[in-house]
């Protein structure tokens, strides 16, 4: 999972750091759409023709308030579901023709990804291991390489349940990168943390985008956006508004602050039909 | 006018739960769709089932094989036998046959099979005997065979009816006549449709009672506080201005009625049933005819079942009221419905409402609603049951009002270990009691059942001295305290020591006065009170009973019950409640409700020693000398003075040895 | 930390397959009140339940025992009442035993004691029946009298000769059955002395009144085989009504308990195909099931053992295990635990919160164990037909097994039916499983689910 040449020259990036050549797509989304039936609502139009593309090495931010489709397009890319129509690639393999690899290649972190509550952090990982097919001696190194990495060693032999917020989430992580996996997508992962935790998770966010990894997450949090995000979607209505880097934003809006950028792209799509 | 908002409260918190209830579909389904169509499909099934096994077995063709040679008025038997329809009688010769005296032999069984023509068929026989009567009749079939079974049943109804009228014809040719002519049997019930009916019905409506109550009441008793908490509403309530008593009250009532409603459309499903005739109730005849129960004796059944629906729903409550989820409240359901049936189930046996039953909580009900079905109420009797369940019910009701107070029902964090550290030592110590209880029946009683001697010396050496050390390591090291001292193995002062043994005398012979009161209420019956298990104990000589029934259980007995046991429960609970679980436990691990009441006793005083002199051994000493004069006999009653002397020695000496 | 090559083997089906079902195995073990239901609740609940059998058992027969009743007699006229029949009646029966003291006999006349009131004659049955319900002789109650608790009415026929003993009784009064109890035992004894003193009288030494001795019918079935078939009547059912309810808490467990657990997602993101997840759990369920089956048996089979010994009349029973009977039957037993898995974790599967699923499931049970106790009667013979359906050609198979008569074809049949009814339950619930409806709505009746489940489309692998 090396960065390979041969793709598209970068734009800048946020840190400000001299554009290398630009590495393959880890994320490649054409005209998502996905369409349901929900018992109560009837039919529902949750995506309609979505493009993304994320690069390795590189940390994409999608943002947009509720029920505009962050979830439904972070989940039919970790293959949770299934597109109605359009493609999705992940790491150069079709979501819909071979999810079982897809899931091999991915970490995937949300607020609803529980933990076994019965088990410890170690069992838990070493369960994921195994079903990643990772040999037991490999995987004991890894879990050992994580405990340390993350402090999890006084608890990792405590049941699941018995743990606090904050070391839940150190195990969940440990587990989405297990299996080192060359794209992470996070759904609001700092959703319910306190200052310590979400700024420890943005610590390892930024760590695993200098790994090479390529990061796509949703969140509200502006402020983290702003900080982290090497590009930024905005999203609504099963649409992206616009793609770009906090600059481009902030030019394309005339608006310096994200909050701003943000109600104005919502702003303008309200009133156009077709917009970005 | 502190009243007022605790009135208004709880007929709001009442509403909005009944409110809730009729909202949800499911429920209603369960209690009304369900029960309606249940027990009509249920009853109309059974019926029909029993009847077309029945009859396949009795329209079989059964074989049977005689030879009755050397029988006289064999012919008019064989007559007899064909008259057992459909049946084929052929007449065999058996001379092979050589019945052997004690089990049957392979040649035995090769003959029979060879003349019964399969193993469907028997074998009649007739041998020549030696003595008066000279003629002995075999029958032969193989148990395993529902056919044979069948033509067993057949032969024998024959067999008996040639009995008779060969007995009679006997006794005409040697006195002239029969002088017992005419002594047949028929069984003519005198009871009225209606009471025999009520009291059919009456057998089977507490058992039904208790499960439909428990499963009605259950789902709104779930919702109402486990599913509340799950959900996240109860704090929300619990913050409003209403009295936490209040609460409990409102969802105690919203549990008594929606069970009540659920036992009442229950029971009006079954009445319609019955009175369409598509049931034929347990102890009947079987007949088809519709039975119909006077009104007047069901709301009279049901006002004296009152108390026990008020007693199993705040039970239901206490069950489910500390469950954090409604995965968790399910568990205790199952057990206590279990154990709710026993006492209940009493009224489909042949006993009546007395003084003594009427006291015991569910079977007094049970009985009195038997009763009243069947037209038989013995109204005092009756009355005192009212009280005494009411009391029950009061009791239970307390205890939900003490347990449910706000702390406990918010607490709703934490996982099951951080709430498991309440009282530990305490639930500890009581679950290596009943852990005891349970090996002391189940492998003691193998034991002794193997060798009543070895069975009692192993039982009380092996078996609880480890399991007294185990659980006060436990204690132990959880109090971060030694095992002696966990045991109350320290020196007593002497005064307790003495007066302790002193206390003997007047134990044994209160003992014999329970057993002399027991003898009236509860007897043993007499075919157990000759029981061959003391037989062998008591060839043995004096030292060696002594030795085996009054040392060894003191030593081994108060080791675990009073050291380990009461170790652990001291640390956590008040005196009372450690004398009730102490007699509770004790009682329930000599097996049997005959012992029950004076070994409770006797583990009520025994605990009491230990609590005051802080040290085991007086209760050792006690105990040994109890059971010494129990054995040997106490019979000067000057003796008995010895021991206010001992309770004065006890009383008095205030100083203890600090057990820890 | 990187690999430079291709992802690490994945492993195999069979493999990923059962590091699923261990896990979930070991995490519901884990769990205290499952380990507590399953493990702790069969091996306790037994010998409590048959404990209180015996005490109440042993409670009654002392009642009885000490119970006295009153007995009536009455005839149309004085004449034709057999002499001394009250005296019989208190008589208890099996009188002056060999190798009886005084103390032991007169103890136990104490017991089973019968008195009889002075005799009523003339009077009609109507009377009779009157002094037995309410105490008075007629219809009008002027004289309040003992109540008889029954009335042994001597019934005359038309030519004025007894033609029979008619007993009275309340079925509605304990002692009233008690009585009755105890006059149809003494009334034959009595009968026996009657004709025994007036043949002794009229011709002394002429031998016994017995025309013969009706020895006790002989078995001539083998002790293992009486003991096979006992167990024959009872085990079919249990094993079936065992796996049912040890199959219905883990399935419900494993699969709605995950998705309040809010672990359904993280299972989705396992790199194996949902039918590996899937088939594990039921595995696992299935496991439990023969875990906890396994434990009920042996624990009722212990008390069970106790038991008889307690009872008088079960002691002479003995039951042997039939082994080669059940390794015989394994196999089957093995494929309908599957087959109650299946089913079980399919339908729970569908359901979204524990409340949910338990509901679902409760009726399912009841069709599992309503043909179970169908196919268990006497007189319900395995025939090809009934051996293709699945609850009921288990019991028979294993009731026939144990009895020692059981045709292969039935056998096979059996086995592919529970076999074939397994992979197609495994198939349905799958392809539900995969319908995406399930994870995308949070709300909704199991039907309306249902509906939506039909018409949603498919979701990924």
């Amino acid at each position: 999972m090396s960065a390979e040449s041969g793709l598209s020259p970068r734009v800048g990036t946020a840190s400000g750091a001299e554009p290398k050549l630009a590495p393959r797509l880890s994320i490649e989304a054409k005209g998502l759409r996905k369409v349901y039936v929900d018992p109560r609502r009837g039919r529902v139009e949750a995506l309609c023709g979505l493009d993304l593309d994320c690069r390795a090495g590189e940390v994409y931010g999608l943002l947009g308030p509720n029920g505009a489709g962050k979830t439904t397009t972070l989940r039919v890319l970790a293959t949770l579901l299934a597109p109605t129509s359009g493609t999705a690639r992940v790491d150069g393999i079709d979501v819909a023709a071979d999810p079982l690899e897809v899931r091999r290649r991915i970490g995937f972190l949300s607020g609803t990804t529980g933990l076994y509550p019965r088990l410890t952090p170690r069992e838990t990982l070493t369960y994921f291991g195994r079903l990643h097919g990772i040999e037991a001696g490999e995987l004991e190194r890894r879990i050992d390489g994580l405990l340390d990495r993350f402090g999890m060693r006084e608890y990792a032999n405590a049941r699941c349940e018995g743990l606090s917020t904050g070391q839940r989430q150190k195990v969940s992580i440990a587990r989405a990168v297990l299996h080192d996996p060359p794209v992470l997508i996070l759904d609001e992962p700092t959703t319910g943390l306190d200052v310590l935790a979400s700024s420890a998770m943005i610590e390892f966010i930024d760590s695993r985008r200098s790994a090479g990894t390529c990061i796509l997450f949703s969140t509200h949090v502006l402020s983290e956006a702003e900080r982290l995000c090497d590009r930024i979607g905005v999203i609504f209505q099963g649409r992206l508004l616009a793609v770009g880097t906090l600059d481009e934003l902030q030019q394309r809006t005339g608006k310096p602050w994200l909050a701003d950028i943000f109600l104005e792209l919502v702003r303008r799509a309200g009133g156009a039909a077709d917009v970005g | 006018m502190s009243a007022r908002p605790g009135v208004s409260a709880f007929r709001a918190i009442l509403a909005a739960e009944l409110l809730l209830l009729l909202r949800d579909r499911r429920a209603l389904m369960l209690a009304v769709v369900l029960p309606t169509l249940l027990y009509p499909l249920i009853f109309m099934g059974q019926r029909w089932l029993q009847s077309t096994s029945r009859r396949s077995l009795e329209e079989r063709r059964v074989h049977v094989a005689c030879d009755l040679s050397a029988l006289d008025a064999s012919a008019r038997l064989v007559e007899l036998l064909e008259e057992e329809h459909p049946i084929d009688v052929v007449a065999v010769d058996a001379s092979g046959l050589e019945p052997a005296p004690a089990a049957i032999t392979p040649e035995e069984r090769a003959e029979v099979a060879r003349l019964a023509g399969g193993p469907s068929g028997v074998v009649l026989l007739a041998r020549a005997r030696a003595g008066d009567p000279p003629v002995a009749l075999q029958l032969y079939f193989d148990g395993t065979n529902d056919e044979a079974a069948q033509a067993r049943r057949r032969v024998d109804r024959a067999l008996d009816r040639f009995q008779v009228e060969r007995r009679a014809e006997l006794v005409r040719r040697r006195v002239g006549s029969d002088p017992a002519q005419g002594l047949a049997i028929t069984a003519v019930d005198v009871a009225s449709p209606e009471d025999a009916a009520g009291s059919r019905l009456g057998r089977i409506f507490p058992i039904l009672a208790v499960i439909v109550l428990l499963s009605g009441g259950s789902y709104v008793a779930l919702s109402a506080f486990a599913g509340e908490r799950e959900a996240g509403t109860l704090e929300t309530l619990l913050v409003q201005p209403a009295p936490a008593g209040s609460l409990v009250a409102a969802k105690f009532t919203a549990v008594l009625v929606a069970g009540s409603l659920t036992l009442l459309l229950n029971a009006a499903s079954v009445l319609v049933s019955l009175h369409a005739g598509l049931f034929a109730l347990p102890g009947g005849a079987g007949s088809s005819s519709a039975i119909f129960v006077d009104l007047g004796r069901l709301l009279a059944a049901g006002f004296f079942f009152f108390p026990a629906a008020v007693l199993l729903c705040a039970l239901l409550c206490l069950a489910v009221g500390r469950a954090r989820t409604f995965r968790e409240g399910q568990f205790t359901l199952l057990p206590l419905m279990l154990v709710c049936l026993v006492p209940a189930g009493i009224a489909s046996q042949d006993v009546d409402l007395d003084w003594l039953l009427a006291t015991i909580p569910l079977a007094g009900p049970s009985l009195a609603v038997r009763d009243a079905l069947r037209g038989h109420l013995d109204l005092p009797v009756a009355t005192w049951m009212l009280v005494a369940n009411t009391a029950w019910a009061g009791l239970a009701l307390g205890q939900l009002a003490r347990t449910l107070d706000t702390e406990r029902l918010v607490q709703n964090e934490g996982s099951e270990e951080e709430s498991s550290q309440r009282a530990v030592q305490s639930r500890y110590a009581l679950r290596w009691g009943w852990v005891a209880v349970f090996l002391v029946y189940l492998v003691g009683g193998t034991l002794q059942a193997w060798d009543p001697i070895w069975g009692v010396a192993l039982t009380l050496w092996v078996l609880l001295p480890p399991l007294a050390l185990f659980s006060a390591r436990g204690t132990a090291r959880r109090a971060k305290d030694t095992i002696a001292r966990t045991l109350h193995l320290v020196r007593p002062r002497v005064t307790h020591a003495v007066g302790a043994v002193l206390l003997a005398p007047a134990l044994a012979v209160l003992a014999k006065t329970v057993f002399d009161w027991q003898r009236q209420v509860l007897p043993l019956p007499s075919r157990v009170a000759q029981g061959d298990l003391l037989q062998d104990i008591a060839e043995l000589p004096l030292a060696m009973r002594l030795f085996l029934l009054a040392i060894s259980p003191a030593i081994c007995e108060e080791l675990f019950f009073r050291g380990a046991v009461l170790g652990g429960l001291r640390r956590d609970l008040g005196a009372v409640r450690c004398l009730a679980w102490q007699a509770l436990i004790f009682g329930a691990a000599h097996g049997s409700i005959y012992r029950f009441v004076p070994t409770a006793i006797l583990g009520m005083v025994l605990t009491a020693v230990v609590l005051r002199s802080g040290s085991l051994w007086p209760a050792i000493l006690l105990h040994a000398t109890y059971n010494g004069l129990l054995i040997v006999g106490v019979d000067s009653p000057w003796i008995v003075w010895l021991s206010g002397v001992g309770l004065i020695l006890l009383a008095l000496d205030r100083k203890r040895r600090r057990a820890g | 930390m990187r690999n430079a090559g291709s992802s690490p083997a994945a492993p195999a089906f069979l493999a990923a397959t059962l590091r699923v079902a261990w896990k979930e195995l070991a995490t519901s073990f884990r769990d205290r009140q499952t380990t507590f239901y399953t493990l702790v609740l069969p091996i306790v609940l037994y010998p409590f339940l048959f404990w209180s059998m015996i005490q109440v058992s042993l409670f009654l027969e002392g009642r009885g025992e000490i119970t006295e009743v009153a007995v009536g007699i009455a005839a149309p006229q004085p004449s034709i009442v057999p002499p001394g029949l009250g005296a019989g009646l208190e008589q208890p029966p099996g009188s002056s035993r060999e190798g009886e003291d005084a103390a032991a006999e007169a103890a136990r006349r104490e017991l089973n004691r019968v008195h009889a009131l002075p005799e009523r004659a003339p009077l009609d049955e109507a009377g009779a029946r009157a002094w037995v319900a309410r105490g008075s002789a007629s219809e009008a109650a002027e004289e309040p009298t003992i109540r008889p608790d029954a009335v042994v009415y001597v019934h005359e026929d038309e030519a004025g000769v007894r033609d029979g003993l008619r007993v009275l009784y309340d079925s509605t009064r304990t002692d009233s059955k008690i009585a009755l109890s105890r006059i149809t035992r003494r009334i034959p004894a009595y009968a026996t002395e009657l004709r025994a003193s007036a043949a002794d009288a009229a011709d002394p030494g002429g031998g016994s009144l017995e025309p013969f001795v009706r020895e006790p019918a002989r078995n001539v079935a083998p002790q293992p085989a009486i003991g096979a078939y006992l167990l024959s009547t009872v085990l079919p059912v249990l094993f079936v009504l065992m796996t049912v309810m040890g199959a219905f808490f883990p399935a419900v467990d494993l699969t709605c308990g995950e998705r309040e657990r809010r672990t359904m997602e993280t299972t989705l993101l396992l790199p194996i195909p949902r039918s590996a997840v899937h088939l594990g759990k039921i595995l696992a369920v299935c496991a439990a099931a023969l875990i906890a089956t396994g434990l009920n048996l042996t624990a009722l089979a212990l008390s069970a053992e106790h038991l008889l010994r307690m009872l008088p009349a079960a002691s002479k029973i003995e039951v042997q295990l039939p082994v080669r009977a059940m390794l015989q039957v394994a196999p089957l037993l093995l494929l309908f635990a599957f087959f109650v898995s299946s089913v079980l974790t399919g339908i729970s599967s569908l359901a979204r919160t524990f409340k949910e699923g338990q509901a679902l499931l409760g009726p399912v049970q009841i069709l599992f164990v309503l043909p179970g106790l169908a196919g268990s009667l006497p007189g319900v013979e395995i025939t090809p037909f009934l051996a293709s359906i699945p609850v009921v050609n288990v019991v028979l198979c294993f009731r026939n097994l144990l009895r020692g008569d059981l045709g292969l074809l039935e056998y096979a049949v059996a086995a592919a039916s529970l076999a074939a009814l397994s992979i197609a339950a495994i198939g349905m619930s799958l392809w539900l499983l995969s319908r995406e409806s399930l994870h995308l709505s949070e709300t909704g009746s199991a039907w309306t689910n249902l509906r939506g489940l039909l018409l949603s489309s498919k979701g990924s692998r």
